[in-house]
């Protein structure tokens, strides 16, 4: 460690010691941070001169020592020194002069909570295994066994910390345990409040060394295991498509719903996993299913797409954060990003601490220290059901996205050729067709074929309305519009102008709802407004996606006879609901 | 549409593992600084590349998955509308190459093929460059338009890739759209039976 560097921080560690208007967050940042700067073995030994320093009548002085040390050591004894210094540091405690025996005294208490913290925080992350994690702290408990946890030590309230298990409760958890399975599966109320039990647990024991391994300040390995939260997306997008294709819209529903729980239950984190599973390519494509879900449930789903959107650094679901009451679980994602960004800046300007970025993350951390704060009133039986359930995954095989994508072919073959039937409505319960891109032809309602070039002859020019000079689409717009295009171009001879179809002397302007999602209000609105000469009044995202929806859905209807030029006259304008193909 | 300028709007994600270094390319491509102020890189969406290309304005947004590498399920909710991309690994790790299929894969089968650039970022602290066959060959296996050795940190091919890019999402636009570049005919949109209680009318009848 250079000299220099030492110069420097020594004067910073001096004013967190001594400086009395720190508050407690500048301190834990302080813990959190100082191995950017200099080893703990210096830090110990700065901090050992300023114990000596203190006169014996300084009870404050001598108060502030002692915190920060138990604050220090709770945050990362373990790691921060190996066993003979640890040994050491104990030894160095005990010589202490008696008038520092309150130190030895909290010490012992840092050491009493932290077993039991590790105790609880064993059996909240591991209820199966309760009896092996009890023997396991116990095992470890020896003088120098400090186990370093979200011990908070300026916030002692007891909500703070996990609820010891009680005799009764893993007796009753040993009941639930041996009759195991759950009869019924659990209700998308019972998952979401298992689910919100366990990532609250992993979310309330990450660190800040954790989050400043993203800065590349802390070179310990980050114990956060994104993992578990991880496979929330793929448990969901393979339960939608392993499951019998008549069910795979409940399926869908059942995940939206599951989604929305979390998101009432301040659990952002899983809401968002289980939106980006029924936001993969798998399950999106399926628009057999997507056409039957429930307007209930679609009116969810918009709100969660809304407030999970990442447009304006995802801005909306930062508002939704802000105004939160009561227990919350961050998308962990979002504040790793937040810390990376801040890992761009130098630590050091013009050879001195750059104290506006300790200042940031201070913040940041502050923000989560907060939010760690409070704890879901559910207890860990409650939930067993529910996880095991998931645990198993309901017989589930976690599929790769190939994998996902095959499944997915399987309810509902790829290619437009397949939607109309079942997408437009009630109509054609017909005869099996033969097989659609090599898969069995196994669907219940059988596609039609592709409408050929011939065909696609459309009579009667009657409703156009010529407008030039139209500005610009957006880039989402143009987006949905290369899709439809793109079909369109390879099947049919329609040529295409800037969303705009023009079919046999008819123009259609084309969309896809998901498209529509995909744009804000103010975008779509003029586009409505001019292109469509629709009335519609800024009232409300969920009101206009869902207008949109409608009046894609009955377009399609509408369009559908077109297609199959059963019904000429009837030739659609408006919306089309386009298909992904 | 001889003088007269068609701006585009282009959405590129950045991906790849954790510290292979997107954001100081995405910085340096953006603002030709390495490591910017963190004022305005806490809180952005996505940094914005204004370029001239022929007689379009291009905006390019640069979409950052920083930090969240290991949610590369979550990060999805980025991909949505994404007309480029780059995967970028740091080429003094080898983990980070060996997870470009994954990230590719990731955007193959949530994206409809849009063209992809492969990132050899910190090139700097490489003595030899990499071997131009081998990363051909691995650029074709699989469909990547093209690699680069870049330098963030030294501002080396930053530049030179995104302009490599940026010409394959032009050339992508307009054969997807060929009648935006060689616009000849009007715009046209219709307004009748646009109102859904008549499509809804409509249907009725004919169902």
């Amino acid at each position: 460690m250079a000299e220099g560097r030492r110069d420097y921080f020594e004067s910073w560690a001096t004013s967190i010691l001594c400086d009395r208007s720190k508050t407690p967050e500048q301190l834990r940042t302080f813990i959190a941070v100082f191995r950017k700067f200099i080893k703990p073995d210096i830090l110990l030994g700065l901090w050992i001169e300023y114990l000596n320093g203190i006169e014996d009548s300084d009870e404050e002085g001598c108060q502030r020592a002692m915190h920060f040390l138990i604050m220090w050591l709770s945050e990362s004894f373990q790691e921060d020194f190996n066993r003979e210094e640890r040994k050491a540091m104990i030894d160095m405690i005990d010589r202490l002069p008696s008038h520092h025996n309150e130190i030895k005294l909290l010490y012992i208490r840092v050491e009493c909570k932290k077993r039991k913290m590790r105790l609880s925080q064993s059996y909240a992350t591991q209820p199966t295994t309760l009896s092996s994690s009890l023997s396991r702290s116990s095992s470890g408990s020896n003088a120098t066994g400090f186990s370093s946890s979200n011990f908070q030590p300026n916030n002692p309230s007891p909500s703070s910390t996990p609820q010891m298990p009680t005799l009764m409760s893993i007796a009753a958890k040993k009941k639930l345990k041996s009759s195991s399975a759950l009869s019924v599966n659990p209700t998308p109320q019972e998952m979401a409040e298992a689910l919100t039990w366990r990532v609250s647990n992993s979310f309330r024991a990450l660190r800040a060394r954790d989050l400043l391994t993203k800065l590349n300040w802390d070179k310990s390995r980050s114990r956060h295991q994104p993992n578990s939260v991880e496979d929330i997306s793929s448990w969901v997008t393979s339960t939608i498509v392993s499951t019998e294709r008549s069910i795979v819209k409940d399926q869908i529903s059942y995940m939206i719903r599951l989604s929305r729980q979390c998101e009432i239950l301040g659990n952002f984190d899983t809401c968002l996993a289980v939106l980006s599973g029924v936001n993969s390519f798998a399950v999106q494509r399926l628009k057999h299913a997507w056409a039957e879900i429930a307007d209930r449930d679609l009116e969810d789903y918009d709100h969660l797409e809304d407030l999970m959107s990442p447009t304006g650094n995802f801005k909306v679901y930062h508002d939704e954060l802000a105004t939160r009451k009561g227990p919350i679980v961050p998308y962990i994602g979002l504040i790793l990003r937040d810390f990376t960004f801040l890992g761009e800046n130098e630590a050091l300007t013009n050879g001195s601490i750059n104290f506006e970025l300790i200042k940031m993350i201070e913040q940041r951390l502050t923000t989560v220290w907060l939010q760690q704060r409070e704890t879901y009133d559910i207890s860990p039986s409650q939930v067993t059901p529910a996880l095991s359930w998931f645990k198993e995954k309901s017989g589930i095989v976690i599929m790769d996205d190939e994998a996902l994508y095959r499944r997915s072919l399987e309810c509902e073959p790829a290619m437009w050729s397949a939607v109309p039937d079942s997408f437009y409505g009630t109509e054609s319960r017909s005869a099996r067709s033969s097989t659609v891109d090599g898969v069995a032809p196994t669907l219940e309602r059988t596609p039609s074929r592709i409408p050929s070039r011939d065909q696609l002859t459309v009579k009667g020019a009657s409703n156009d309305k010529l407008s030039a000079g139209r500005k610009a689409l957006g880039p989402l717009m143009r987006r949905v519009e290369e899709v439809a295009l793109n079909f369109y171009n390879s099947h049919t001879q329609i040529q295409t102008r800037r969303g705009v179809i023009r079919m046999g002397g008819q123009r259609v302007y084309l969309c896809r709802t998901a498209g529509l999602k995909d744009m804000h209000k103010r975008s779509i609105l003029p586009v409505l407004r001019t292109e469509l000469d629709l009335d519609i009044k800024l009232s409300g995202e969920s009101y206009l996606y869902k207008s949109m929806y409608e009046l894609g859905r009955g377009d399609a209807r509408h369009f559908k006879p077109s297609i199959n030029l059963t019904r000429q006259e009837f030739l659609p304008s408006g919306i089309i609901f386009c298909t992904y193909l | 549409m001889e003088g007269e300028t068609e701006e585009r709007d282009y959405k590129v994600l950045v991906v790849g593992e954790g510290g292979c270094g997107k954001t100081s390319y995405i910085n340096q491509y953006v603002n030709h600084i390495f490591s910017k102020a963190y004022k305005a890189t806490v809180g952005v969406d996505f940094a914005l590349k204004q370029v001239q290309w022929e007689n379009t304005r291009v905006r390019l947004a640069l979409w950052d998955i920083a930090g969240q590498e290991r949610f590369n399920h979550m990060t999805r909710v980025y991909y949505k509308g994404a007309h480029g991309a780059m995967v970028v690994f740091d080429v003094t790790k080898d983990k980070t190459f060996q997870a470009v299929p994954r990230w590719k894969k990731d955007i193959d089968s949530n994206l409809d093929n849009i063209p992809t650039v492969l990132v050899a970022n910190k090139c700097d602290l490489l003595d030899n460059p990499l071997d131009t066959e081998t990363m051909e060959k691995f650029c074709a296996q699989h469909g990547f338009i093209g690699w680069y050795e870049t330098s963030a940190k030294e501002n080396i091919r930053v530049e030179d890739c995104g302009t490599f890019l940026l010409e394959h999402l032009v050339k992508r636009d307009r054969e997807l759209n060929p009648g935006k570049y060689t616009n000849t005919e009007k715009t046209v949109s219709l307004t009748q039976a646009s109102d859904p209680r008549l499509a809804a009318k409509t249907c009725n009848n004919s169902c």
